[in-house]
């Protein structure tokens, strides 16, 4: 091995919490001392969740955007179940792979939401509207559950065009798991970070680190642009996900906030440029999305004249 | 009339939310009052209502807002996302005039 080559070792579990046992450290010092070649080794792999996978295709990007390398290699995963799952989500698509392909049967048992790269915001809705069939589709779950899951999607694919400020666009993907009665969706984008977003707001100028910036940014009416954005997004996803005792996870900079259950916490993580946020619903764990809102944001009945029903033309 | 439904079923960004905020502003330019039919409708999100309603009210003022606009068949859940999304633009407005 060469001193100007760096392998990126992707870990066995290629999940949102396995995340931190990338060599992220190694990946960033190329910024300052380009190397000749990357190696993104994904030998090693054996399971694959979304939110690990939209984070690795947007790091990959953002490496060869940045020319931290001459040249780029992926070793592929000795596992053929992972090779076939990429190559069902799309992944070697991003990068102008060819592969043979999907087998038709396995396609059709298929539950994933295959990875998009987000363009523009155009596109997000679109993106999020082709997703939310698949969804629908795929799990069938109760209307309310549909509503939840739709909704924290919309949410989370249009927070990259308004804070992330990504060169690389960002990435969405998600699955279902039917055996387990879950939803995965999950971003990455490798933009400026919650922190520097949230900097737009003089209000937030003074916050002092990563950890500081998302613990904010969860909060009630945080936004970066204050007049142009309401900032109600990720807070309404973290009670929706709490609520459904659900998992949720935002790795922005040098932090990381999981939330399991009911409880969340923030906690160091190796450096990430940008932010990934993971969200996992338990299709099972019906909740009213209406009784959230309500209790979080009691309503006046100011509103009720708004709304007519079909006969009151 | 603005039918959301012919638009999608899940209305979600704010990039959707602008394109309707604007449609709405040209037919109120030729309408004493523009009815908004979510027949149809499944899904709308928070950023998407408060692009598309919220902002209209902060520019309209409530009072214009409330005598101009009615929104017709909309689903509980969307019915409660946007009064969530026209009440955070409430407050804004009510602070506005505080300050």
């Amino acid at each position: 091995m060469g001193q100007n080559e760096l392998i990126i070792s992707l870990p066995q579990k290629l999940t949102v919490s396995s995340l931190c046992e990338i060599d992220f450290v190694s990946f960033w010092k190329t910024r300052s001392n380009p190397v000749d070649k990357i190696i993104f080794d994904f030998s090693p792999i054996e399971f694959v969740r979304p939110a690990g996978l939209a984070s690795i295709v947007a790091l990959m990007k953002f490496s060869k955007h940045l020319g931290v390398a001459e040249r780029y290699y992926f070793r592929e995963p000795k596992d053929s179940d992972v090779r076939q799952y990429l190559k069902r989500m799309g992944f070697y698509g991003q990068f102008g792979i060819i592969k043979e392909q999907v087998n038709q049967k396995i396609k059709s048992l298929s539950t994933l939401c295959e990875l998009r790269e987000v363009k523009d915001e155009f596109e997000a809705y679109k993106v999020t509207e082709q997703l939310v069939k698949i969804v629908r589709e795929q799990v069938q779950p109760r209307k309310e559950m549909m509503q939840v899951i739709s909704h924290a999607l919309g949410e989370i694919v249009d927070n990259i065009f308004h804070h992330s400020k990504s060169p690389v666009n960002g990435f969405v993907c998600a699955q279902t798991y039917k055996g387990e009665g879950e939803v995965e969706i999950a971003v990455a984008d490798c933009g400026v970070g919650i922190k520097e977003s949230l900097k737009g707001n003089p209000i937030y100028k003074g916050i002092r680190d990563n950890a500081e910036a998302i613990e904010i940014a969860l909060g009630k009416m945080t936004t970066g642009k204050p007049g142009t954005n309401s900032g109600q997004g990720l807070f309404v996803c973290q009670r929706y996900v709490k609520e459904n005792s659900g998992q949720m996870d935002v790795i922005s900079g040098n932090a990381q906030y999981a939330l399991r259950g009911t409880g969340g916490n923030v906690k160091s993580h190796p450096f990430w440029q940008g932010t990934i946020v993971s969200m996992v619903f338990n299709l099972e764990h019906t909740f009213d999305p209406k009784k959230v809102l309500n209790s979080e944001f009691p309503l006046d009945a100011d509103f009720d004249e708004l709304f007519e029903e079909a006969g009151e033309r | 009339m603005i039918v959301l439904g012919n638009i999608g079923a899940c209305l979600t960004t704010r990039a959707l939310g602008k394109q309707v905020r604007e449609l709405i502003e040209e037919e109120l330019g030729s309408s004493s009052r523009v009815l908004l039919d979510f027949a149809g409708v499944e899904m709308a999100s928070h950023s998407f209502c408060d692009e598309a309603f919220g902002k209209l009210l902060l520019k309209m003022g409530f009072k214009e807002f409330k005598r101009r606009i009615r929104f017709s068949c909309c689903a509980p859940e969307v019915e409660s996302v946007i009064k969530f999304a026209l009440k955070t633009r409430l407050e804004e407005e009510k602070m506005c005039v505080i300050c």
